[in-house]
């Protein structure tokens, strides 16, 4: 069998061709289901860098491709379905983070979540552990940016397209927040 | 790239690794009869929130007796794992004598692990119980693919139907690919299988006109191997195979008949090769799904003379049939038509899932057996084949572990609501006796 890294344009170009009388919620499915084989792993692995939690991003990313589902018959550009998902994904994640704040506030005085699971946080170094709490620190639109430019490698237009704001404000985000980033680092040091 | 930027991108590319691409769960989509969430104002979100706790409480009483009235209606202990929060094991084991009431040949098409991909690369002939290969048959060239499987009353004989290119590869090939295969014709081969060689011979078949593979959603081979249904969604054609004459039937209103492509056959045929079984859904806003049964000595042209035996609201809260992903056959004898069917809550996401029994003549229940439970929508149950009166049955099932949306359950026999696995049977719907 032929490998398959299964693209998003050809899955709705299949969702398109919908037979007679439209197999409408079977090809949404299988429409959403190729997009899900070929976009999952980047958008948990995008989650979970947001929130440190494992089973929570998978929840966020369902959620997202749930949401798709729901939708696909309303996305006007079927290119348009990835950017869709990578910004439902990143406002599942401030939800998520939104009620941990929330929970957070009735907790202790001086508790954190774990950042990571304990088999992460022992095979993780230390370099990393602390770029990565300095990073959780930064302001959410900061935090965003900083991920979607340099994990996702994304221009600021589609970094500002993901997020909901304009290019300038992006690149405003990563000029500070990279500058937010140094100073925790270099007093953590 | 200065060195803040370096670390950065070395922590997050190390922490986006922890995620490895085994370890990503499958997806599982909402029923599309989901119903929507409606935003509500302030006060009313303020009410759900108090109101959470009383509706969580009371969710989980109603699972828990859900589940205590399903165990209730088996025989035997429960199986496995099942508990109010997870999914039950339906029907419970049978033994091997099981396997002496199905056909003892089988012809599978294999695939990989993409269960969206038509068909397969090649065919094989299988033991029912043992599942050994006795057979592997390739699509002569220039074909490159099966696509379609059914099979004759007598063991022997089967029908494949061959493409020339794989169907939908995106990302590997692109529309191209789809845009060959929309213009390249099915065509259709016979088997006959010999036990004592273990050879099988493939013989092409001359069926009239072109057959158009995105149109063609349903092949089904009658009894006696003489006549070819097929199955073109608004369309339903007959070929008499000697001599190469087709019959057509029309359906003239919305809706389409068939099924999606990978789940289990939607045409069926009683054993006298007259009367022809089919799915007919709704329009793109009604996806009522309707089983009808066509007597094909009548004259006539239009499917709506196709007598209406079951009809299946879209609705929540009723037992129906997931549009386009559970099928419905008929017995050889006429007396049934066995459904996979499912029930979803209508407050929960709860799903139960089984295969039902309706006579042919009423359309009433007559038997439902092989239930599962599961807390999210599921797929799917396939019927695959059933001896004369529906007494034993292979299904396809998902034996306690929901599907999202793929074809990847456990195919066995059902007897009395008594479930047998096929031994290393393959995880395709596209399998016939």
């Amino acid at each position: 069998m032929e490998s398959n890294p299964r693209g998003s344009a050809a899955a709705f170009a299949a969702a398109e061709h919908a037979g007679p009388g439209g197999h409408g919620a079977v090809r949404a499915e299988e429409a959403v289901t190729e997009l899900y084989e070929a976009h999952a792993l980047g958008l948990i692995r995008l989650a979970h860098i947001m929130l440190g939690d494992r089973s929570s991003a998978e929840d966020v990313v369902q959620e997202a491709f749930c949401g798709l589902y729901r939708r696909w018959s309303h996305l006007a550009d079927p290119a348009s379905a990835v950017p869709y998902v990578r910004s439902s994904v990143l406002n599942g994640c401030r939800s998520v983070l939104r009620r941990s704040n929330s929970r957070r506030s009735l907790a202790p005085p001086g508790y954190q979540p774990p950042e990571s699971s304990a088999e992460s946080v022992a095979l993780s170094g230390e370099e990393r552990r602390e770029v990565m709490r300095a990073l959780r620190r930064l302001p959410q639109r900061q935090r965003e940016a900083l991920v979607l430019r340099f994990y996702l490698d994304l221009s600021a237009e589609d970094a500002a397209a993901t997020m909901g704001i304009s290019p300038s404000s992006v690149r405003s985000a990563i000029t500070r927040g990279l500058a937010s980033l140094g100073r925790m680092l270099q007093e953590s040091s | 790239m200065n060195t803040l930027e370096d670390r950065l991108t070395a922590a997050l590319r190390e922490t986006g690794e922890e995620i490895t691409r085994g370890s990503v769960p499958p997806l599982v989509l909402d029923s599309p009869r989901r119903r929507p969430r409606v935003p509500g104002n302030a006060s009313r979100r303020r009410w759900a929130t108090r109101l959470t706790p009383l509706a969580a409480a009371a969710a989980v009483a109603a699972v828990v007796a859900a589940s205590l009235a399903i165990s209730a209606t088996f025989r035997g202990p429960a199986q496995g794992r099942g508990s109010a929060a997870g999914p039950s094991r339906g029907a419970p084991p049978g033994g091997p004598a099981a396997l002496r009431k199905v056909p003892p040949y089988y012809v599978s098409l294999t695939h990989g692990s993409n269960t969206y991909i038509l068909g397969g690369r090649l065919a094989e002939v299988r033991a029912t119980a043992t599942g050994t290969v006795l057979a592997t048959i390739r699509p002569p060239r220039p074909f490159g693919a099966f696509t379609w499987v059914s099979g004759a009353s007598d063991d022997r004989t089967f029908i494949l139907a061959a493409q020339r290119y794989w169907t939908i590869l995106p990302g590997n090939r692109g529309a191209k690919a789809q845009e060959r295969d929309d213009t390249t014709p099915t065509r259709f081969f016979e088997v006959t299988f010999t036990p004592s060689t273990r050879t099988a011979r493939l013989t092409e078949l001359a069926i009239p006109g072109k057959v158009n593979t995105q149109q063609l959603a349903g092949v089904a081979l009658s009894p006696d191997g003489t006549k070819l249904a097929l199955d073109f969604g608004r369309s339903i054609q007959v070929i008499t195979l000697a001599t190469g004459t087709k019959r057509e039937w029309l359906w003239p209103r919305g809706g389409w008949v068939g099924n999606f492509k990978p789940y289990g056959q939607v045409l069926s045929w009683t054993a006298d090769g007259r009367k022809l079984a089919f799915q007919q859904w709704g329009g793109k806003f009604d996806n009522t799904a309707h089983v009808r049964v066509l007597d094909t000595t009548q004259p006539g042209s239009s499917l709506l003379a196709a007598k209406l035996v079951v009809t299946f609201p879209n609705k929540l809260g009723v037992l129906t049939l997931e549009p386009g992903s559970d099928n419905a056959l008929i017995t050889p004898d006429g007396s049934k038509i066995v459904v996979g069917t499912m029930t979803q809550a209508r407050k929960s996401y709860a799903t139960m899932m089984a295969i039902t029994e309706f006579s042919a003549r009423t359309g009433n229940i007559e038997h439902s057996m092989d239930q599962f439970r599961f807390d999210s929508p599921a797929c799917c149950q396939v019927v695959l084949w059933s001896d004369s009166s529906g007494a034993a049955l292979i299904v396809s099932d998902p034996r306690g572990k929901a599907q999202a949306g793929t074809v990847g359950a456990v195919i066995g026999v059902l007897t009395g609501n008594r479930f047998t696995a096929l031994p290393r049977a393959p995880a395709t719907n596209q399998i016939a006796w």
